[in-house]
């Protein structure tokens, strides 16, 4: 009887080491330093990677959209239903679209007619079913061929001039590539009027009826190449104000230094803090509690949210913080064009040098999805690619300030770049507690400025 | 004595790395489980009597409607069949079908199929079926056909990008009457009121006079509508993230967003238990939905479980004892689920 109740008490206390000390080594992280396996690290990794893949192979049967002729959008064929963006089609056609956000339902108005729409939502971008489009529009025929769709409506016909006939070149806002399809035609030199309008953050549209383009529902010169109207600087530039703003056609691109896509800095007791997302009212709560703990951050910025809340951005700004680019709109990048790619880039980047005084260094593309094409045309804008080591988990609405709280300090390791968003409660919540916790452990934190100094070469994945 | 002490140790420890071992590989085998969840065999599938495959399990089926006497009619790839002996037996017509109603009453079953190509078929009872005359644009489907049970009404509509409109017929489709040009995706008979008719379509429009004339309701709501079997005041207009509460004539009283993932692909209200809905969601971009079921006309939902997660549903019906539901899927066949295990 002695016996068994000493064996147990050796049972247990070998039960209770084992686990005291995994609980320490799980919540410190620091037993064994830098080079203890992250296991948390690596799953992050794979799932950044997993979406990815997922996305491409979702993304695989893609169609360009044009409509009598004018290239307007590209749709995808998911679960053998071909679905096209409803908005540019819709516009093209001259129906003016409302999106009511209450019940996420997108009204389309023409005259007399009205009609409301269900759509399948991707990232912002509202997609239907094209035949759903084809009755709801009355498109009189439509082509599905190859990776094309060519929808008719009405008789109008384009001069359409083809590409490589033309000589093309490449064109810069500010040293940042806008496009590397600029064209000489009859001694003029052209942009495609869409890339340089939503460069500026304007509206641009078609009237594909009647074969115009429009910037601002002003109508812009346009010739037609490959489906894309094209205008010269001088047309487009009666209807957007450049200001001092260096615009240049140019046969060569100064070769960039190729970038590492940054998820980690180097293994230094540092640790980046990095918030995403809008710029809003509740911003002020979170530069409060990083102020009140004296640590800066970096700020990924959905570009369209910026000149609504400027004056928080230039506070954001003189509270040491960085501001990064964070595309103009928030879609997925798998789904833009370059040229669009580097729009959402270029405006976002031209809307923080306007009310934050400087240029953003780096780019995190939404949700994680990019690829080498999406790093390299950040680079044609001067921009490193960064993603993250430590997903904090604060964009699930089901984890409350304690789940934030125990992911970051449990698996923060030297360098952690830790992803957070900008106007949520619980994050705000959670960060008094992070910080103290990671500074008794010895921790700075840093901008990613900072940690790039701190790192002669990237962390390549 | 150590020595013997030693031997008990590190028996205790085997036994307790054996267990630990059993316990890791169970969860394992669990996990695996969870994770193929949809190439799971039907046999697991079926085992715990929740689920049943009935018929091919890579049928597509684009709708079901089920008789008074239980019987299940569905469209499978163009051809209408009847579920007999969990098999599907083709019952015509020759034609691909794009829609097809069961008509019940005191002179029993009469079937209606519309054509993918406009023509109308009828069979009575055990007769052959007759092409009848067709009102709709040639060459275009016909988009929904329903029914006045009571006063042996047949209604068909169509929406095509050449325009529709709606007909009725009160004999079998021999003669049809133009209601209106306004083209129909859906439309709903009133259970209790039968002169009550909604259109759904670009909007949501309501007749009370059985066609005559048309209002539109005022929402932009226009997936579908639920009419509450017992309260005739009380209407249901669904959207494809929610559902608006809303009296017979479209004035809302609330909305209620589903807030689960994707858009819906088909909702359905059980007729026995009125307070209890399903609700079928799909996200096209990442090719993964669910089947939810609320127990309280749709102010909370629960997902059934994982079983259908990767499957779009494309129609549903609850049966005529209200215990079962039917699900129609895009390719992955016939399912009914057993609702007295999940409630």
């Amino acid at each position: 009887m002695k016996k068994a109740a000493a064996m147990l008490i050796i049972i247990i206390i070998i039960l209770s080491g084992y686990w005291g000390f995994k609980t320490f080594y799980r919540e410190t992280g620091e037993i064994l330093g830098s080079s203890r396996f992250n296991w948390y690290e690596s799953q992050n990794y794979e799932e950044i990677d997993g979406a990815n893949k997922f996305a491409r192979q979702r993304l695989d049967k893609k169609y360009h959209v044009f409509v009598n002729g004018i290239f307007v959008d590209i749709g995808y064929e998911w679960d053998g239903i071909i679905h096209v963006p409803i908005r540019t089609i819709s516009s093209s056609l001259n129906w003016q679209v409302n999106w009511i956000p209450e019940i996420g339902v997108i009204q389309l108005v023409k005259g007399q007619e009205e009609s409301f729409v269900d759509i399948v939502n991707f990232f912002g971008k509202a997609y239907v079913d094209l035949q759903r489009l084809e009755n709801l529009l009355r498109i009189d025929k439509v082509i599905v061929h190859g990776g094309n769709i060519e929808i008719s409506y009405g008789t109008k016909g384009l001069e359409v001039l083809n590409i490589y006939g033309l000589k093309k070149t490449n064109f810069f806002i500010n040293g940042m590539k806008m496009t590397d399809k600029a064209v000489v035609y009859g001694n003029k030199q052209y942009v495609p009027a869409q890339a340089f309008a939503q460069s500026y953050a304007r509206r641009f549209r078609y009237d594909a009826v009647l074969g115009l383009a429009y910037i601002d529902d002003i109508r812009v010169e346009s010739i037609f190449v490959d489906g894309q109207a094209y205008s010269t600087i001088e047309e487009v530039c009666q209807i957007i104000d450049t200001g001092d703003d260096l615009l240049e056609f140019k046969n060569s691109t100064d070769l960039q230094e190729p970038r590492v896509v940054l998820y980690k800095g180097p293994p230094r007791r540092v640790i980046a803090l990095t918030f995403d997302d809008y710029l809003g009212d509740k911003v002020y709560k979170l530069l409060d509690v990083l102020e009140k703990h004296e640590v800066r951050g970096t700020f990924f910025l959905i570009g369209n949210s910026i000149e609504g809340y400027s004056q928080v951005l230039k506070d954001l700004i003189a509270r040491g913080h960085e501001a990064a680019n964070h595309t103009w709109d928030h879609f997925n990048c798998h789904t833009l064009t370059d040229d669009e790619i580097r729009a959402q880039l270029i405006a976002t980047q031209l809307m923080i040098k306007k009310h934050g005084q400087g240029e953003s260094r780096f780019f995190r593309p939404p949700g994680g999805y990019y690829d080498a094409r999406i790093t390299s045309i950040a680079e044609d804008i001067g921009l490193t690619t960064v993603l993250w080591s430590l997903n904090s988990t604060d964009a699930d609405p089901n984890n409350g300030p304690k789940d934030i709280r125990r992911t970051v300090t449990r698996w923060a390791q030297q360098g952690s770049i830790v992803v957070m968003h900008t106007n949520r409660e619980n994050t705000i919540e959670s960060l008094p507690e992070i910080i103290v916790s990671l500074k008794e452990r010895g921790y700075t934190f840093v901008t990613l400025s900072e940690l790039q100094k701190l790192q002669e070469k990237g962390v390549v994945k | 004595m150590i020595k013997r002490e030693m031997k008990w140790l590190i028996m205790f420890t085997l036994i307790i790395i054996t267990l630990t071992q059993i316990s890791c590989s169970n969860s394992t085998s669990g996990q695996s489980k969870d994770v193929e969840g949809n190439n799971a065999t039907t046999k697991d599938l079926e085992e715990d009597g929740k689920w049943q495959l009935l018929g091919p399990d890579s049928a597509k089926i684009s709708q079901i409607q089920v008789s008074a006497d239980g019987t299940v009619y569905l469209l499978s790839q163009g051809k209408l069949c009847l579920l007999q002996n969990d098999e599907f037996l083709d019952i015509g017509p020759q034609d691909e079908v794009a829609i097809f109603y069961v008509m019940e009453n005191d002179q029993g079953k009469t079937l209606f199929a519309g054509g993918i190509g406009g023509a109308i078929f009828v069979k009575k009872a055990d007769g052959p079926w007759e092409k009848a005359v067709s009102p709709v644009i040639k060459g275009q489907p016909v988009s929904t056909i329903a029914g006045d049970t009571s006063r042996g009404i047949v209604y068909v509509g169509q929406s095509s990008k050449n325009g529709g409109g709606l007909w009725s017929s009160q004999d079998e489709g021999k003669s049809w009457d133009k209601l209106t040009n306004i083209s129909v995706r859906g439309l709903v008979v009133h259970p209790q009121d039968r002169d009550l008719l909604y259109i759904i379509d670009k909007a949501v429009y309501l007749s009370e006079d059985r066609g005559k004339h048309w209002e539109q309701i005022d929402t932009p709501a226009n997936y579908g509508l639920l009419i509450h079997p017992l309260e005739n005041q009380i209407i249901y207009i669904a959207y494809s993230k929610g559902v608006v509460l809303a009296d017979k004539y479209g004035l809302v009283k609330n909305n209620d967003s589903f807030d689960l993932n994707g858009v819906m692909t088909c909702l359905e209200m059980n007729f026995i238990r009125y307070g209890e809905w399903a609700v079928a969601m799909w996200d096209y971009p990442s090719g993964s939905g669910g089947l939810y079921f609320s127990f309280d006309k749709g102010s909370s939902w629960t997902k059934t479980d994982e079983t259908l997660d990767k499957v779009r549903i494309q129609d549903m019906r609850f049966d005529n004892k209200g215990d079962k539901l039917y699900i129609g899927t895009a390719g992955q066949g016939l399912w009914v689920l057993n609702l007295r295990k999940i409630r």
